[in-house]
């Protein structure tokens, strides 16, 4: 959907808010104005925020939450206007389809971890200000920025999931891709070409320590053995979840957030993330997007929000980068988080660099395989 | 009016058309090399024999399912039958697509209803994999795809004078004799249409070889799909759909070729 940010109709509202403020003439408006000038951190005045970002989302429940806890609090506080468009992983082509039209549309991206990293060394992300570089770094510690581009959120990890009563349930790569010792219906993410490369790595012995730079070869290989015992290549997170419900398949690769909210609604599981391949959303900002300060302001504001990212892992199950935000995740909840203390270790963390270097081929080998 | 309304289909349609297959054709830099990577390139050719392949065999039968149906629709003189049979062929029409799909997930998945009726049947001790492949592609674009066939058949059924197989039959001719020697030559102008209708919708097929085939035995439109969000590669999306669009045209021009020999041949006979 093609969408005019330009346009009147998104402008209007944040300039009646303004207005109201104004009118209400209290200290409160002054006080709200001040604040917004403060958290955005780089002087920027109090014209430049207002108007609407346009995000390119998830969709769905991840949409919600979003609003809920970040976006409606973020408007509350600067009468910016959020606007969501659900494109999920598609955004990445969009996004080179507005910046080869000239017409960039969004303001803040949410890009995979690989994904950022390719767009940024093509030049179609903003590089973050050094200021809001530095304070990601002091406030969200180290690891969490990819790049000077974006900044890492969610995070999730592909793990080995089976429903509770399954048995012998696979807890890792090798065990996965045992289809003798470990029999049973599987699941595979069909877009998942960086974790399922890695998976036949570690199912063929490489140690997961030493997985880059990947084998191409020898993991295609492997995943040709697979392939015949593989029921279903989900699509969709919704899928996965639906899959695993309705006992279409006996095992999956799935993301552990999803397999969580599974159990956390009913469906007990089994989880392993021994050798996962960590992953997750970024938040960026595409280079000539409209309303740039009111993102870079927005990302400035989410970043120390602790207490609505602890809400976000109780309700998604996807680490947040602020550390702080631990302290308000519910305690059955914590060790469900990839990225607690104990479950972060056990996870493989792709070189992005090298991601950068052979995405396109390795993409390109994945479709043909999965699509032959 | 007539003058508007080619405009924008020139503008909206001609030139995108014009645009792609520039692009498949090396933007400015003529060159084959986009069609040679494409032959060469197995998941593809095999995405376009299936994107064909189901087509055609979804076409036959639309044709031979929705044949009955008009005939049906036009022969009986049961009011009530009348009304079930069009509420049967217009629901499929007013369901939205990703309903009608996500229905037959619920109905072939492994426990649900259709093999909860084999188990409870007893034809078999184990649940059949009845989604995520062709045959589940084939059942649910039927579904989609009969509405389509049974409208401009009714209309061609409709147009023939019942009288003529009825005289047929009073100069001796069975049933079937009367009904393959004079009812379907009145009628295959309207086979035609309806199988060329129902053809060219299928080749076009996205979201049903998605959630009922799963993505290991794509249509050439998912192919398509792949290139841009996926591999980001626009010329090969672009070749992919000239290909996709010249074998739709070939194959329909060489169905109204040899349709148009044999009903000479008929003529001069």
């Amino acid at each position: 959907m093609v969408r005019d940010v330009n346009s009147g109709e998104y402008i209007m509202p944040a300039l009646l808010t303004s207005k109201r403020m104004l009118a209400a003439g209290g200290l409160g408006a002054a006080v709200i104005l001040t604040a917004v000038v403060a958290v955005a951190s780089r002087g920027a005045d109090a014209a430049n925020i207002g108007g609407t970002i346009v995000v390119a989302s998830y969709g769905g429940i991840d949409d919600k939450n979003h609003k809920d806890l970040f976006f409606d609090p973020f408007t509350k506080a600067t009468g910016v206007q959020f606007q969501l468009d659900p494109v999920a992983y598609d955004q990445v082509a969009k996004l080179h389809a507005q910046e080869a039209a000239g017409n960039v549309q969004y303001s803040l991206v949410e890009p995979a971890r690989a994904d950022a990293a390719v767009l940024g060394e093509q030049g179609l992300l903003e590089p973050l200000p050094q200021d809001l570089v530095d304070k990601a770094n002091k406030v969200l510690g180290p690891g969490k920025l990819i790049g000077n581009y974006a900044i890492s959120h969610a995070v999730s990890a592909s793990s080995f999931v089976c429903l509770a009563d399954f048995k012998p349930c696979p807890t890792n790569a090798k065990e996965f891709f045992d289809t003798t010792n470990f029999p049973g219906r599987r699941g595979m993410y069909a877009d998942g070409w960086l974790e399922n490369i890695i998976y036949a790595l570690e199912a063929d012995g490489v140690d997961p320590k030493a997985l880059f730079p990947l084998d191409l070869d020898r993991a295609f290989k492997k995943l040709d053995e697979i392939k015949p015992h593989i029921n279903v290549f989900w699509k969709t997170g919704d899928q996965v979840m639906q899959i695993v419900r309705d006992k279409e398949v006996d095992m999956t690769i799935m993301w552990d957030g999803r397999a969580n909210t599974l159990a956390a609604d009913g469906t007990p599981i089994q989880l392993s993330d021994d050798g996962a391949m960590m992953d997750s959303p970024t938040l960026a900002i595409p280079k000539g997007a409209p309303n740039k300060d009111a993102a870079l302001a927005f990302i400035s504001w989410w970043i120390d929000q602790a207490e609505a990212q602890g809400e976000f892992m109780n309700r998604e199950h996807y680490g947040e980068p602020n550390p702080d935000a631990f302290k308000y995740v519910k305690p059955e909840v914590a060790n469900m988080i990839s990225t607690a203390p104990g479950n972060f270790d056990k996870l493989v963390q792709p070189d992005l660099k090298w991601v950068e270097d052979h995405q396109q081929e390795a993409v390109a080998r994945w479709t043909d395989w999965l699509q032959n | 009016m007539v003058a508007p309304l080619a405009i924008l289909l020139l503008a909206l349609f001609l030139w995108p058309m014009v645009q792609l297959a520039w692009i498949a054709f090396g933007a400015g830099h003529f060159t084959l090399q986009n069609f040679v990577d494409f032959t060469r390139s197995r998941a593809s050719v095999n995405a376009l024999l299936t994107t064909l392949r189901i087509s055609a065999i979804v076409t036959a039968l639309a044709l031979v399912l929705g044949g009955i149906v008009a005939w049906e629709l036009c022969m009986t003189k049961a009011s009530w039958k009348r009304v079930l049979l069009w509420a049967a062929v217009l629901c499929p029409l007013w369901m939205g697509v990703v309903i009608k799909n996500y229905a037959f997930t619920i109905i072939l998945q492994r426990h649900g209803i259709a093999n909860d009726l084999v188990q409870a049947l007893g034809l078999s001790d184990q649940p059949l994999d009845l989604l995520y492949n062709s045959r589940a592609v084939t059942i649910g674009m039927l579904y989609t795809m009969l509405p389509f066939a049974v409208f401009p058949l009714y209309s061609t059924f409709v147009g023939i004078d019942p009288s003529l197989p009825l005289a047929a039959e009073s100069l001796g001719a069975s049933r079937p004799m009367a009904i393959a020697s004079v009812f379907l030559p009145l009628a295959l102008p309207g086979f035609m249409a309806a199988g060329a209708i129902v053809f060219v919708v299928s080749v076009g097929f996205y979201v049903t070889p998605v959630l009922l085939g799963g993505p290991q035995a794509p249509f050439l439109a998912n192919r398509i799909d792949t290139y841009i969000h996926t591999n980001f590669n626009v010329p090969a999306a672009a070749t992919s759909s000239v290909v996709l669009l010249g074998a739709a045209i070939a194959i329909i021009a060489l169905a109204w070729r040899i349709v148009g020999f044999e009903r000479i041949r008929r003529a001069a006979a």
